[in-house]
């Protein structure tokens, strides 16, 4: 906690200003110190280490079933997506390769919780906006969505997947995921995307531009906004996303509004790649993992590995020396560089601008003290 | 006259409630319950008020009272049908204006009083808004006096027997539906009130019973706005063109009040809120030149058809 600003003031008339859990898209606690002259902000160093839970640290001593527990606390809200690198490491780790049912089952239900995801975001940023209407659609809509997902926290696991999904509920996600059916996302095309004040609030800000994207880390949405084609589902597929067709979804400008149209973009291909892989799904070859099975001690190596998380790339590195718990954990969260990444694009904006800029990030403090 | 005076109040308390009720409806509809307005006003009276050490306190504790006296005074003038007015006044278009200025005013001292960043930020905000749209709703109002040649609200009103002053002013109206929205503190133009800048700007040291009355003064804001809307150009208590010659009065005047009243929670519920400088922006380069212009506009037309 000391990146208090320790330097004087550099300009006249400036002063400081505590920032902190306004914006509703962030997920935890963080708070800015900003430094203002006027409305125009001159630094933004952004508090963290509120929620520090040390679990790189507490990783080298707990064995590798234990770790999942604790990726868990990463992110209340994407779990399956978090533990996600995690299981294609340690199955890369003992040499397993799971059935090709279970990988489809696993990439369709990392999509479903990418669209959930996605659908928070463009409502925390409406809301921080001061629209609260699409708030109001998300809820109705993840309502349907989340019966999909109830009692699945625990579905992914090394090796393959707890229990298998019957067929009576992959054909209604399936006829779901077909329709398109998204109220939320007929709501926001008038309500957000075609609104002229949303457009004025979002347009030509925040804008980061091709080189400063890839100087500064950004991954996921941020950097495809800026007009690098880079998707890891794509780029380096796992699981089954090799056998599904798709091209990321790239948008050039860079901008608040760019970030905001490329969700929504990536709400509409994340159904058809649901629909892929439920067409696509082989029937019979399913088998359960029982976890007794696995006394798990890797041989001694290096590795990382990582996928595309909703909010960017997360990797997980681990280096095994031979025992039952790793030597040394670490875990990539996109966050992290997005949050560094703040004082760089938030300098120069009023203060009004770097309400969106915020919320357009996708930040989960979750993982950015971890 | 006291018969008046009573029945206006009532209306202003009833009106107030019904307008919190919507705007709870739009944030939890779930939980929205029409008693539970006065409820959470109770609550909100017993709560303990917090008064931060650095406020100047006596301004702070008694600000809020004199923010939302203003605002409910502004209805005196507004008549409900003919000859039927609280306060007769004759120069019932400058009342209302001082007292819109007193009503930002006295915002502006409560959020300099509390002697904190975010309401500081919060006032300089307001006070910019206010300075460009006051003058904007005069240019309006001189518009109406001119055509109705008196400065007494209730011959506004009977100017408007044969047609209503919307038809030939609409552009004006458009103006002034802006206008109205922003001098009630309102989205689009809620700017020194935003929740995620700012955490509430002007509001954000109060708690308990004078945030009670600041969130009233609020909605009897939106009252009044809408009060103003229907006697300038909406015609008053006067019926459409003779219509329901019966309903004249209190009937129609309900009808038009709630009609702007919607008008209000719909915006509210449909747009995001502007930039405080895009507000800005949009008073001095659009709303100061067309109100004015369509001021000169109005006096030379009267100027030619009189002869």
């Amino acid at each position: 906690m000391n990146n208090f600003i320790s330097s004087p003031f550099e300009y006249e008339n400036e002063y400081e200003l505590n920032f902190g859990l306004q914006p509703l898209s962030v997920e935890g606690t963080v708070r800015f110190i900003l430094s203002l002259q006027g409305e125009e902000i001159k630094k933004c160093y952004p508090c963290i280490g509120f929620e520090h839970k040390g679990i790189e640290k507490l990783a080298e001593h707990t064995s590798y079933h234990q770790i999942f527990e604790l990726i868990k606390c990463l992110s209340s809200f994407n779990v399956l997506s978090y533990k996600y690198p995690y299981i294609l490491l340690m199955e890369k780790l003992l040499n397993i390769k799971p059935s090709r049912r279970v990988q489809f089952l696993r990439v369709i239900f990392a999509e479903i919780e990418r669209i959930l995801n996605h659908m928070k975001i463009i409502s925390a940023m409406a809301q921080d906006l001061g629209s609260d209407i699409p708030k109001i659609y998300e809820i109705k809509q993840s309502k349907k969505i989340n019966k999909f997902l109830s009692n699945k926290k625990d579905l992914f696991q090394i090796g393959g997947i707890k229990f298998d999904i019957s067929d009576k509920e992959l054909e209604e996600i399936y006829n779901w995921s077909r329709k398109k059916e998204n109220i939320f996302l007929n709501k926001i095309s008038y309500l957000l995307s075609e609104n002229r004040i949303f457009k004025q609030r979002t347009k030509g800000i925040g804008k980061i531009s091709k080189e400063e994207a890839l100087s500064w880390g950004l991954t996921g949405i941020c950097l495809r906004a800026s007009g690098v084609s880079w998707d890891l589902r794509s780029s380096f597929p796992y699981d089954a996303y090799s056998e599904l067709s798709f091209e990321p979804e790239v948008l050039e400008e860079g901008d608040i509004y760019s970030r905001y149209l490329l969700r929504t973009k990536e709400i509409s291909q994340s159904f058809d790649l649901i629909t892929q892989a439920i067409e696509n799904i082989p029937k019979e070859d399913f088998c359960p993992i029982s976890l007794k099975e696995l006394s798990i001690c890797p041989v001694p190596g290096e590795l990382y590995i990582s996928t595309e998380s909703p909010a960017g790339e997360l990797g997980i590195s681990i280096i095994s020396d031979g025992q039952t718990t790793p030597y040394r954990f670490h875990i990539r969260s996109p966050s992290f560089s997005h949050l560094q990444a703040l004082n760089y694009f938030g300098k120069g904006n009023s203060l009004g601008n770097l309400v969106p800029l915020i919320s357009s990030f996708n930040l989960n403090i979750g993982e950015v003290d971890r | 006259m006291i018969l008046n005076f009573l029945f206006t109040l009532l209306f202003i308390i009833f009106s107030i409630w019904l307008i919190a009720y919507a705007e709870s409806k739009i944030d939890s509809p779930k939980e929205a319950n029409f008693f539970k307005v006065p409820k959470d006003l109770i609550k909100l009276m017993f709560k303990q008020m917090i008064i931060p050490s650095s406020a100047s306190k006596k301004l702070f504790i008694m600000l809020p009272a004199a923010v939302i006296t203003f605002t409910v005074t502004i209805y005196a003038v507004i008549p409900i049908k003919e000859d039927s007015v609280v306060a007769d006044l004759n120069i019932g278009v400058l009342y209302t204006l001082s007292l819109l200025y007193l009503f930002g005013y006295s915002l502006i001292l409560t959020g300099w009083s509390s002697s904190s960043r975010y309401a500081l930020l919060g006032t300089f905000r307001l006070a910019g808004q206010l300075l460009i749209y006051i003058v904007v709703f005069g240019f309006i109002l001189l518009s109406i006096v001119l055509c109705s040649g008196s400065f007494n609200i209730g011959d506004i009103v009977d100017a408007q027997k044969n047609v209503w002053f919307l038809f030939p002013h609409l552009p004006l109206f458009i103006i002034f539906l802006i206008c109205m929205l922003v001098l009630a503190n309102r989205i689009p133009g809620d700017s020194p009130f935003s929740d995620s800048e700012i955490s509430g700007g002007i509001n954000s040291e109060y708690s308990g019973a004078s945030l009670a009355l600041l969130m009233i003064s609020q909605y009897a804001a939106i009252l009044i706005m809408s009060a103003l809307a229907t006697v300038l150009f909406l015609g008053g208590w006067q019926p459409l063109f003779g219509l329901w010659d019966k309903l004249s009065g209190l009937p129609w005047l309900l009808i038009k009040l709630f009609l702007c009243i919607i008008f209000f929670i719909w915006v509210k519920a449909a747009l995001p809120r502007y930039r405080y400088d895009q507000v800005m922006k949009i008073g001095y380069k659009y709303l100061i030149p067309a109100s004015s212009l369509w001021f000169m506009l109005t006096a030379l037309a009267l100027f030619i058809m009189e002869g």
